[in-house]
């Protein structure tokens, strides 16, 4: 290309696409550079690929600005209930409404579903007054005075210690601390309130699957962003950042071909830019170390599975997320585990059929079973592609307890592996107190981050994408034309 | 506990030493005068002195990336070194806090050594490390005598080294048997001889034999102290705190009065964005006192307001009078200003005290 553009967007996951959408709406020239062959990043369509099934951190004000529920969006599922499927054929499930959620726990413990009710207002309450905080670039938290005292409690506390303060029943713990991840790290009680901090449909804290799946959001951002000028390329990975002094001027492309820019925002994490794509220690010799330092050790896998007869997982309603865990203290295991670079004993899943919500999104006659594997190693000690089949066969064992069968009627398994480079490290508790601009500012003057590293916490939101465009937007007018 | 090391001219410095008076400084054991500080320290000015810099820590920077690794590091070009040359830098961290200050000496295209006066070995090991740099403490594998004085020339010539060497210019010679380098970087004029640690003694013995001619001294620690302190030299840990963390901002190189060290034209290095943050609001500056030497670290008053403080002090035998080097805020570092520190009037100088002497022979 000749000439400079404004801005490039390194990645064309659904953080790059909302950055791109905004600047362009702000006037600017956007090139957009995918390495694969398709946008979404893990909003791609399940099959052919495996990706996230369910979204649960969208910005509203995303799709309120570009006005995506009159281009297409529609959901499938406003708030999909949680489940957790036992060996015996039964399933507790835990819905929307407190009142029924509560009627289910009860068969398990009465006080917990006394608690439930307290528990989720003290929760959602929490997250209203931090939703400031975590939707918009604000320096620190800002909660009520009589938050104040709760808020500081939950940034020492760990998911399974609030957990364990609040609930008896093992199985309700186990199923409700899948929202925080990593529940047994310190913190990350605060990432159950950044959960109930979250919107979709206009619900506080839900999980909903739009129409056609996630791949069918990707579609209409990417759509839009093509009507609106956006010059997207696929195929063309990025290899290093065209630097001048500490500016990036631009990038170098696999091909060798070199386009300048203004600014560079990336979807890739923190250490995937910084550390592969600008010049060695170019982000300060000890933010390199640090960021050498903090590889993330764990991850999640994404899992589809193609069958030839609706699943029927322990008599579960089809349109719940189940969560499959022996125990609380299995994340236990599992962190200590993928530490280690070893497989966990226990797999912690949370499977989801779409297509018993959108039967649109396989040919007739096939459904499919969307698996996530939490508590994976990044970098196990056998290489990740070899294990990839151990793993699918682990996934089959632990879904057959539950569903006779399965093993007969699968067709087909797709992979997404554990990848390090949309993570910047595990959870800490810095990143979810931290400010946007503090995750999306790099010592690199005109490269922004606006991927799901920028978010508090790994999702599917746009929210930094839409941020990080603003920051971007604020640099380009500062910036003197060249 | 830190090692206490005998440099490798222990032994010729112990049997000059009759008061039998030792300091420690980098680990290692030095004396500290060999009778009279202040006539070696008068000596190194009008006649000339040898004294054992071996203390200073030396690292030896070596691979394939070495030229792109310390342009990152220090704060001048290091590709406009050219083999056998040396420069004064800065090396910072992060937000812009000085870490170390020193002498960086191209060996050859892939090799280069930094002397320094503070050791900073784990921040250069470990940023070496991303570069796959190599970095080699060479301090117990090499010892170094500087040559201090007027006649300075005049004894190197004697002790059959050729002397015509650029200030800021290093050789590697052969010297009747051994390998040396001899070298011109120190901040007083005169050379410094750089030999392997099994040579000690007889590099000591050729230089004092050598010098006999020119009443060559040796010189202890004090001595060099005052004439750092009289050349306005700052160094780390005694006047000022290096930064230790990698993130911290103090001192910038702006208020210790080392911004000379930085060149405008070297694009990036560590610490150079934030260094355009960092407002100049102090400056190093020279303090003479009309009366007694003043401790350390005292509060430098205009008026009732604290406007700086002094560093070391000393009693300089070649200025009769006590001098200090001082940390002040800008609005009072022009020279003469007086300024009240513990009771007595402190006026503020230009620096340095007092210029190097003329070699002779040059």
């Amino acid at each position: 290309m000749k000439g400079v553009v404004d801005a490039i967007v390194i990645g064309g996951s659904i953080g790059g696409l909302v950055a791109a959408l905004y600047l362009r709406r702000a006037g600017r020239s956007v090139l957009l550079l995918e390495a694969q062959d398709t946008l979404g990043g893990a909003c791609r369509p399940v099959p052919p690929s495996a990706g996230v099934a369910t979204l649960f951190a969208l910005d509203p004000r995303v799709i309120d600005e570009f006005d995506l529920l009159n281009r297409g969006l529609t959901f499938a599922v406003r708030a999909v209930p949680l489940a957790i499927p036992w060996s015996n054929g039964k399933a507790l499930l835990v819905g929307r409404d407190p009142h029924q959620a509560a009627h289910a726990i009860a068969v398990y413990s009465i006080s917990d579903a006394q608690n439930y009710k307290r528990y989720r207002r003290e929760l959602f309450a929490l997250a209203r007054s931090l939703r400031p905080w975590w939707w918009e670039d604000a320096p620190g938290p800002i909660a009520p005075r009589n938050a104040h005292a709760l808020l500081e409690r939950l940034e020492v506390t760990s998911a399974a210690a609030y957990l364990n303060g609040w609930f008896e029943s093992d199985a309700l713990k186990t199923a409700l601390a899948f929202d925080a991840v990593a529940p047994y790290e310190p913190g990350s009680a605060l990432a159950l309130v950044w959960r109930a901090a979250q919107e979709m449909c206009g619900l506080q804290g839900a999980v909903a699957i739009p129409k056609g799946g996630p791949a069918a959001f990707a579609d209409i951002l990417i759509a839009l962003a093509k009507a609106s000028g956006v010059d997207i390329r696929t195929g063309a990975r990025v290899m290093r950042l065209i630097l001048d002094g500490d500016a990036v001027q631009g990038v170098e492309l696999e091909s060798g071909a070199k386009v300048l820019s203004r600014c560079v925002l990336s979807t890739l994490s923190r250490r995937a830019t910084l550390l592969n794509l600008a010049p060695t220690a170019s982000a300060g010799l000890a933010e390199t170390q640090r960021l050498v330092g903090s590889a993330p050790s764990t991850g999640e896998a994404h899992i589809t599975l193609v069958l030839d007869e609706a699943p029927d997982l322990s008599g579960m309603p089809a349109n719940a997320r189940a969560v499959i865990a022996e125990r609380l203290d299995c994340w236990l295991d599992t962190e200590s585990s993928a530490c280690q670079g070893q497989m966990p004993d226990e797999l912690m899943m949370e499977v989801v059929i779409p297509t018993a919500m959108g039967p649109e999104l396989a040919p007739p006659g096939q459904h499919v079973l969307s698996v996530t594997v939490f508590g994976l190693p990044v970098a196990p000690e056998e290489r990740w592609p070899l294990l990839s089949a151990r793993l699918a066969e682990r996934v089959v064992n632990t879904l057959e307890r539950r569903m006779k069968n399965l093993r007969a009627h699968l067709t087909g398994i797709y992979f997404g592996l554990p990848n390090e480079s949309r993570r910047d490290s595990d959870f800490s508790v810095s990143r979810i107190l931290s400010s946007y601009s503090a995750r999306m500012a790099t010592p690199l003057k005109g490269l922004f981050l606006c991927g799901s590293a920028a978010e508090p916490m790994d999702a599917v939101s746009g929210r930094a994408g839409r941020l990080a465009a603003g920051m971007a937007q604020r640099w380009l007018a500062s910036e003197v034309s060249p | 506990m830190t090692d206490v090391l005998a440099t490798p001219f222990h032994g010729p410095t112990s049997a000059a030493n009759r008061c039998n008076r030792w300091k420690p400084r980098n680990g290692w054991t030095l004396a500290a005068d060999y009778g009279n500080a202040h006539g070696e320290a008068i000596a190194a000015r009008l006649n000339c002195t040898v004294a054992d810099i071996s203390w200073r820590w030396r690292i030896a920077i070596e691979g394939r990336r070495a030229e792109e690794f310390l342009s990152r590091l220090i704060t001048r070009d290091p590709r406009k070194l050219a083999p056998g040359t040396a420069f004064k830098a800065l090396w910072l961290n992060d937000h812009g806090g000085v870490r170390g200050a020193g002498l960086i000496a191209r060996h050859d295209r892939e090799s280069f050594r930094v002397i320094s006066t503070a050791a900073d070995h784990s921040w250069i090991e470990r940023a070496a490390a991303l570069f796959d740099v190599t970095v080699r403490d060479v301090g117990r594998e090499e010892g170094g005598l500087a040559i201090v004085g007027p006649y300075a020339r005049r004894v190197v010539e004697a002790a059959g080294l050729d002397p015509a060497l650029e200030p800021l210019n290093f050789r590697n010679l052969f010297w009747r048997g051994l390998e040396v380098s001899l070298s011109r970087f120190g901040e007083h004029g005169g050379y410094e001889l750089w030999c392997k640690a099994d040579d000690g003694s007889i590099v000591w013995d050729r230089i004092a034999k050598a010098g006999t001619a020119f009443a060559l001294k040796p010189a202890g620690l004090d001595a060099m102290d005052i004439l750092d302190l009289e050349a306005g030299v700052p160094r780390p840990e005694r006047d000022y705190e290096l930064a230790r963390d990698g993130f911290g901002a103090e001192p910038s190189p702006f208020d210790l009065g080392l911004e000379s060290l930085i060149d405008d034209d070297q694009k990036l290095f560590n610490g150079k964005a934030a260094l355009q943050g960092i407002r100049k609001t102090k400056a190093r500056v020279g303090i003479e006192f009309d009366s007694e030497t003043p401790m350390p670290h005292m509060s430098l008053l205009k008026g009732t307001e604290m406007v700086g403080r002094t560093w070391s002090s000393l009693y300089s035998p070649s200025l009769r009078g006590a001098i200090a080097l001082a940390q002040v805020n800008r609005d009072v570092a022009a020279p003469g200003t007086e300024l009240a520190c513990g009771g007595q009037i402190a006026r503020v100088c230009a620096l340095p005290f007092l210029p190097v002497p003329d070699s002779i022979g040059e």
